[in-house]
Parts: C-alpha cells; structure tokens; sequence
C-alpha cells in the first residue's frame, strides 16, 4: 500500500468525484474479474450461484417427485433415490438457503448501512470461493454417482464407515465444512461491519431494523455453525482414522451426532429465517406507506428467538427416548418460540392495518409468506407436543411441515425481494406481464405439492422410501403432489423468464421507484462500486430518509469523504452505540490472494477426501502460509495522526485506534471458536455420562509432569506477547519477547504432541482416548496458530507496519494466545480429570 | 444537554436475559441427566432442580429489579433510553420463558 500522503484531497463536481472514485473502487475487466473483493460484485455472485444451486436441488426434488408418482415406480433405484433426496436436502439448504442470506446480506448490509463496503472485503471474496468450490465438490460427486446417500443430516451409524463405506458421506462431510468456512467468515464480517462501519450518527436506536435481524443472525451462524463443524471432523475423523466418537461398541455414542447436528439445525431454521424477516420488516413499511410498527419490540423479539432457537434443539429428538422430564422442557421451549415469531407477524399486521397498503408483485409474494408460514408455525407447534411427534415423526408430515417453514420463510419472502430490489441492481422496473401468473402457479402449486404431504403423513407414509405400497389413501395423494411440484417447477420456470424480460426490456429508472426511504436507494441506480459518493450524516430513524433529497447532495460530495485520497478506498468507522465517527478504515483493493487461498483450501479438502493426508497436510500448510501473506500488506507503514474526512471532521485511520475492525473480528471469531470447544467439552461429559461401554478396559492415564508443563509453556507464551505489547507501546524493541513466546509454544506443542502419542486408552480403541486426543489436537493447532501470528508479527515489525501508534497487531497477538492458554488449560485439565470421572461411574447403581 | 455515547460493553446487557435462561436450561438439563445416571431419588432430584430453576428466576428477578428501579441515564439520550427499555423487556420475557419452560416440569416424573 502506498505510504505517501497528499496535502489535500481531490475535491470535483459530481460527475468528477464519480470519475475519480470508480478509478479506485471498480474491479478490473477479463481475467481481473477473478480478483474482485467489492461488496456489491461479490453479492451478485452469492446471489447468482445460490441461484444455480437451488434449480439443481430442485430438479433434484422433481426427480424425487417422479419416483414417488405411483406405486411401486421403478424410474430410479433406491441407491439413486437415496442420493437423490439426500443432495436435495443438503443443497438447498447448505448450498442455495445459507449462502443465499449471505449474498443478499453481503449486497445490501453495507448499502442499508451507509457505508461503502464491509469491514474485510478480502474475507468476502475467500468466503465466496470457498462456498463455490465446496458446492462444486457436492455437485461434482452427485454427477460421478458417488453423491452422499445417508439423508441430509447424515445420522450414524449409518453414516460410519461400516453401513456406508464409499466416499459418500466424506464428500458431505468435508463439503459442507468447506461451505460453513465461507459461512462463518461471513457471519464475523457481518457483526463488525454493523457495528463498526455505519453512516456517521447512525445510532443503534436509529439503525434500519434490517441491520437489526442481520447483526442478530450473524451472531447466530457465529454460534450455532461450530457445533456442526466439529461434528464433521469427528465423525470424518472417525471414517477415516477409527476413532470411535460415535462407535458404541468403543464407548461411543450415535445420539451424540445427532445432539451436535441439531445444534446447529435447530437454529438453522432462524438464521434463514430472520432475514427474511428483516426483508419483510422493510418492504411491508414501503408498501403500506407508513413506518414500520413495534421497532423496539421486534428488537427485542428477535434477541429472545435467537436464543429460544438454541434451546429447542432436542426436538428433533423426541422418539430417542429421553425422559419426559426433559422432553416436557424441550416440548414447552418450542410452543414459546411461536410468541416471538407472532410479535414480528402482528408487528407487520398492524403495519399494514395502520398504513394505506398498494398492491404490487412484492406484495403478492408477502401474502404468500404470511399464508404458508403461518401454516408452516402451526404445525410446528403441534410437532412440539411429544404425542403427536411421537406419531408424526419421520412421516410425510414432518416433510411437509418444514417445507412450509422454510418455503414460508424463504421462497416467498426472496421472490418478493427479488422483484423489490431488482431496480437497485439492473436499473429497471419490471415488467408484469409474467409476474402475476407465475405467481399463483407457484403459490398453487407449492399448496398442492405440500399441504397434501400432511394428509399422507398422518395416513401414515414414511420419509425417504423410494417406493411404496398401493396403500388406500396414499396414492392419490402422491400422485397430486407431482402435479403440485410440476405446476410449481413451471411458475419458477416463469419467474426465470419474467426477470430475464426485465433486465432485458425493462423500463430504465434512476432512483428509488418504490418511494421508500432506506439508505440503499439514494446511490445511483445499478449501484457504482464504491456505493456512495459521500457518505451520509444520518439524524433520524434510517428507514424514514427522505431520499429524493439525500441522494443528490450525496452524489455532489457533501456528506463525508466526498474526495479522493491517495488512491485509497476510505470509509469511516463508528463508535458501536452511538454512530459517532471515530476512525478512517482504508480498505485492501482487488487482490487474486482470496482465490488462491481459496484454491488452496479446496486442494486440501480434496487431499483429504482422497486420503492424501501428507499433501492435505502440506496445502494446509500453504494455506496458512497464504494467510500471512495476506497480513503483510495490510494497513500502514506510517503514522498519519487525524486525517480530514469532510464537514470539518478530522479522524485517526484504523490503524492508529484501539477499535479498528480487526480487533472486534478476533473477538467474534473467538467467540466462534470457543463454542466449537464447548460443544467437544460436551461431547466428553456426554459421552462420560451417556455413552455404552464405559469405563474402559484400560485405566486411563496421563503424563502429569509433561501436561503440568504444557500449560505453563502456554502462560509463558501468552506472557510473552503481553511483553511484545509492553515493549512496543514503551518504544522498546519487542522482538526478544516475541521469541520468548514462540520457543515456548514450540515446547507446548512438542509436549503435546507426546502426550497424544501417549493417551490409554489408544485413541482407537476407546472413545475415552479419542476424546483425550481430541483435546490435546485442539491445543496443538491453536498453539500453532499462534506460532502464526508471532511470525507475522516478526514480518510486520521487519516491515515497519507495527509502531507505538500502531499495535493492533500485537493485540491480537496477545488476545489469541491468552485464548490459547485459558482453553488450553481446561483441555488438558478435563484430560487429568478423566481418571476421576471414570472412577466417578464407578458409583452408577 | 450534551449526549455521552451508551458504552460498547452494554451491548452484553441484551444478552443477559436469555444468557441466564440457556444457563438455566443447560443447568436443568445437566443435573437432570447427572441425577438419573446416579439414580438419585426423585425428591433429591426434583429439590435440585427446583433450586437451580429458583436461583435463576431470582437472579433476573434482580436484574430486573435493578433496571427498572432505574430509569434510563438522561445523559445517554435516545440510544441509551432505547437500549434500556430493550434490557428491561429481554429480561422480562426471560424471566417468563423460564417459568413457563422450565417451572412444570418439576411435576413430571423424573427419570422415566
């Protein structure tokens, strides 16, 4: 990054300024393409390939709905049928529901926001290649017949090497954690860019209430999306090295899978949810004509379901046979979640009964929403009466109930936003002529296919059976399903159709053509890559903008950084509460960097998935490697001091402040981070408690002396980048305190390892071992990533990027290693536990 | 009046309602599962289990308390009032979800 400076900054008319700030945001033609980070280029690609992926998965449902036609039908074999709703399943929500949040999240949180772009544009990039290429490995697999086959939340044992021995179900398994990588760097990206990255004055009190539901889901994902991580690496550790997690003839426990899936799944359902919801929070107010009903409540509201939604989570599991006591909390958890839903639906109910609603294709789409998931919550909320799920479960019911859920939450609501904002992304108005009756051919079509499945469900058919008996009663049924899912097919076909005809021959419109009143539509329509021309000072409510006024003052450079600087992509960060400015974020340009990291990752996962383990090792290593690499250019080689940002402002960069960006970005991937070690400390108490074949033949012993060393070695270390901090900040050199803290962590490491090599039971012999190794592995690679960050450190030092001024880098140095401490200390301590908790079940009756 | 902004760790203060209904959640749930692999008794395990659902009806009960005895800081204007009010609620709607999820299974069957 250039390091000069110039004396004052490129002022012009609008036309100039656009000029000059496209010079420095736009991405590059051709092959430069591949090197875009930009927000809004990136959310059409999410946007476009979840797209890709949901005609797949539903071609793939249509297939299914072939099969199950007639009676007895012989169209597929049941190895086909298997990895053909399987694939379903996992594609349309791994594939098209998650990543198609995150791309309109990605294209639109920064626009609604008033800023310019997200907080690490890189990691956007990263994340999008790692969902295209983790959906391409899935895709692949479902062409070369080798799909995964097990059901879409893969239960074991069926999915253990014994019952399913081919790479079906590693493809899944290494897959869709390659696509949640993409998921979870996200979701960080997501908190610290609406917290931190708002228009000036924006407070959180008068942030739009979509950055409301996308700020609470992303902390979802950040939550709930570790559980199921490391699931799949133990169950992929389990296929492929034998480690019996999930054995219980070894002490292990199939139910535990299912606990660490649902944890995940259930509030799954939330995270596609809530932005929907978001959407629908937005659009009701502008087609009502009147502000949104209830904000605060809906605030509150949403807080309360995203924490209910974790809760709830052994509703999947009520025929598993759980005691009552706890299947009743379990049951009352899920009839409360319907009251926060219902506060956000008579929320927009009274939106609409307030206001002087106009009727328009967005609004079709709404009552389609409001028509189906209401459906789709009711019946919900008769599955959360343990009777009646112990009678429904794994019948067509259940099938029908979720596709309602989802189709309520999701289908609906992204049409209608579809056709709402496709003028901010084409600049075009639609043209009606297909939008209507495609409309209610999928609406009909969607109430033929489903509503159906809850009549053959309580008639008792099950879920995933290829074929059937002429069953009185079922066949009909079935048979008008397919022709409920064909009808359905030809209005999406419609719809397909329709936006192709708008893009093509819709009308040309400059701004805002619904009259609404958010942030996204005072920029020039389709949006330019830098989004604003200037960013806006915001003094009321963010969804009550008068835009016809805003937009063009914006355009002229009268808000802030209206100019040119250096050739930097500038934008401002905020105090988290109150929207004050408090810093200039100058953000990474294009860069192919992502894409190799990306690249990388896949080569890994591939290695993996074929057993190559030596070069799956190694390209994680050029993974990591890569991963500094992209450290190095970041931020400046100099102090500036304050810089003027316009109306008479003058701010530090983020370089120079304690709260810049990345600081709160290792905080939330912290958090991430110590879910996932939370959920590996409940699988070992689960597992003490639960599991079969308990305790062990072999008393299970440690190295006392070595472990007592091991942690240590980590508070040394952690104490050594206390001293790097200390030193910098004094303006002594701190490189003697960074190698301190490297030598130790090497000897953590080294002490670690041996202590893995010496756990009994054997790893493969009992899940008593394996879990032990689990947790000595996790010390080991985050003892590791902190060697990482030291050298890094190193490098920048080298570099001149670190100064007394500027020590983020030493501070999240710090951060991680004391995180690696404080973990470290409580694996190895539950490792020497162990004896005790094994001589403990010796007490069982 | 001049406005002093609401301070960044307040943010945690939305979570606290909830946090303490997943504690008690998970701490029900634990001893529940604790108390029936060792075969306690069923009133030693319903005492338990009463006690972790009071101590966690008291604890928002006083942060309740604390809060609306309180009224919003003047001085944090519109965001602080705001953010109030949002605690105030959150804590209250947990303070009801833990009674309404938790409180009748006490009346259950314990290990069956």
């Amino acid at each position: 990054m250039n390091t000069s400076i110039e004396d004052s900054p490129n002022r012009g008319t609008a036309i100039g300024l656009h000029r000059q700030l496209a010079q420095i945001w736009a991405t590059g033609p051709g092959l430069q393409r591949l090197a875009a980070v930009n927000h809004t280029v990136i959310g059409v690609r999410f946007i476009a390939t979840a797209f890709v992926f949901f005609a797949i998965g539903g071609v793939l449902g249509m297939l299914a709905r072939v099969q199950l036609a007639t009676p007895q039908a012989a169209f597929m074999d049941t190895e086909t049928y298997n990895q053909v709703f399987t694939m379903h399943g996992s594609m349309l929500l791994f594939l098209f529901a998650i990543p198609m949040i995150e791309g309109i999240a990605v294209y639109l949180t920064p626009k609604m926001l008033g800023t310019r772009d997200f907080a690490f544009p890189r990691l956007t990039a990263y994340g999008y290649w790692c969902y295209l290429f983790g959906g391409t490995i899935l895709t692949v697999a479902l062409v070369a017949g080798v799909a995964p086959n097990g059901g879409w939340f893969m239960y074991t044992p069926l999915s253990s090497n014994v019952y399913t021995p081919g790479i079906n179900a590693d493809i899944w398994l290494l897959g869709v954690t390659f696509v949640e990588i993409s998921a979870l760097t996200l979701a960080v990206e997501i908190i610290v860019s609406v917290l931190k990255m708002r228009a000036p004055g924006m407070s959180l009190d008068r942030m739009p209430i979509f950055g409301w539901y996308m700020l609470v889901t992303a902390l979802m994902m950040v939550v709930a999306f570790p559980p199921l991580i490391l699931g799949s690496i133990l169950l992929e550790t389990e296929r492929a090295f034998g480690l019996p997690f999930f054995d219980p003839t070894r002490g292990g426990d199939a139910l535990l899978w299912q606990h660490l899936f649902w944890l995940f799944g259930h509030p799954d359902v939330y995270i596609i949810f809530l932005p929907m919801a978001g959407i629908l929070s937005t659009m009701i107010p502008v087609f009502a004509n009147t502000p949104l009903v209830g904000y605060r409540a809906i605030v509150v509201a949403i807080i309360g379901l995203a924490f209910v939604s974790f809760g709830i989570w052994v509703h999947h599991m009520f025929t598993v046979g759980i005691p009552h006591l706890a299947l009743a909390f379990f049951s009352a958890g899920s009839a409360i979640v319907a009251v926060p839903t219902a506060v956000q639906l008579f929320a927009w109910l009274a939106t609409l009964a307030h206001g002087q609603p106009r009727w328009n294709v967005p609004m079709l789409y709404i009552f389609g929403f409001f028509s189906t998931f209401v459906i789709g919550g009711l019946t919900g909320v008769m599955l959360a009466i343990v009777p009646f799920d112990w009678q429904a479960h794994d019948t067509y019911f259940v099938v029908a109930h979720f596709h309602y859920v989802l189709a309520g939450a999701l289908a609906f609501p992204l049409l209608g936003a579809l056709y709402y904002w496709l003028p901010l992304l084409t600049g075009r108005t639609a043209v009606y002529r297909l939008s209507l009756p495609a409309f209610w051919l999928i609406f009909a079509g969607f109430n033929l296919t489903f509503f159906l499945m809850h009549l053959v469900g309580l008639l008792g058919m099950p879920r995933r059976i290829y074929t059937y008996p002429a069953v009185e009663g079922w066949v009909w049924l079935n048979l008008l399903s397919s022709v409920g899912g064909f009808i359905m097919t030809i209005g999406f076909a419609l719809v397909v159709i329709d936006l192709i005809a708008q893009i093509r021959y819709g009308r040309r419109v400059r701004r805002d053509p619904w009259k609404a009143a958010t942030l996204e539509w005072a920029m020039p329509i389709p949006p330019t890559p830098y989004a604003f021309a200037s960013l806006p000072g915001i003094d009321t409510r963010a969804d009550r903008i008068a835009v016809a006024e805003l937009a063009p003052s914006l355009a002229r450079g009268e808000g802030y950084l209206g100019f040119t600087r250096n050739g930097w992509q500038e934008t401002l960060g905020v105090h988290i509460t109150s929207g004050v400015p408090e810093q200039l974020i100058v953000l990474p340009r294009a860069t192919y960097l992502p894409l190799w990291t990306a690249l990388c990752t896949a080569a890994a996962v591939l290695a993996m998935l074929f057993k190559f383990y030596f070069l799956a090792f190694f390209m994680t290593l050029v993974v990591a490697g890569l991963f500094v690499r992209w450290g190095q250019g970041a931020g400046h080689s100099r102090d500036y001091g304050s810089l003027p940002v316009g109306r008479g402002l003058s701010l530090p960069p983020h370089t120079e402040v304690d709260s810049a960006p990345p600081w709160w970005a290792l905080i939330f991937a912290l958090v991430a981070d110590g879910t996932l070690f939370t959920s590996l400390v409940f699988g070992v108490l689960y597992l003490w408690i639960s599991a079969p074949n308990w305790p062990p033949a072999a008393t299970p012993a440690t190295n006392l002396p070595l472990a007592l060393v091991s942690v240590a070695a980590l508070f040394v270390a952690a104490a050594g980048a206390r001293g790097s901090l200390r030193a910098q900040a004094g303006g002594r050199a701190p490189q003697a305190w960074i190698g301190l803290a490297a030598l130790v962590l090497l000897a953590a490491i080294g002490a670690v390892v041996v202590l893995i090599g010496d756990v009994i039971p054997h790893p493969r012999e009992h899940a008593l071992g394996a879990t032990a190794a689990a947790l000595f592995g996790y010390v080991v690679l985050h003892a590791g990533i902190g060697l990482l960050f030291l050298l890094s450190n190193f490098m920048r030092l080298a570099a001149g990027f670190i100064s007394p001024r500027r020590l983020i880098d030493l501070r999240l140095t710090r951060l991680w290693l004391d995180y690696t401490a404080v973990t470290g200390a409580i694996a190895i301590g539950l490792v020497l536990a162990l004896p005790t908790l094994v001589g403990i079940l010796g007490m069982r009756p | 009046m001049s406005v002093r902004p609401v301070p960044a760790y307040r943010l945690w203060l939305l979570m606290l309602g909830f946090g303490a209904w997943c504690s008690a959640l998970i701490t029900v749930y634990a001893l529940h599962s604790v108390g029936c692999t060792f075969a306690w008794s069923a009133n030693t395990l319903r005492l338990c289990l009463g006690v972790a659902i009071l101590a966690h009806l008291v604890l928002i009960g006083w942060l309740w308390r604390n809060y609306a005895m309180t009224p919003a800081d003047p001085a944090l204007g519109p965001t602080g009032s705001f953010l109030h009010w949002v605690i105030l609620w959150t804590l209250l709607a947990a303070f009801v979800t833990i009674f309404f999820t938790l409180g009748p299974t006490l009346l259950l069957t314990s290990c069956t």
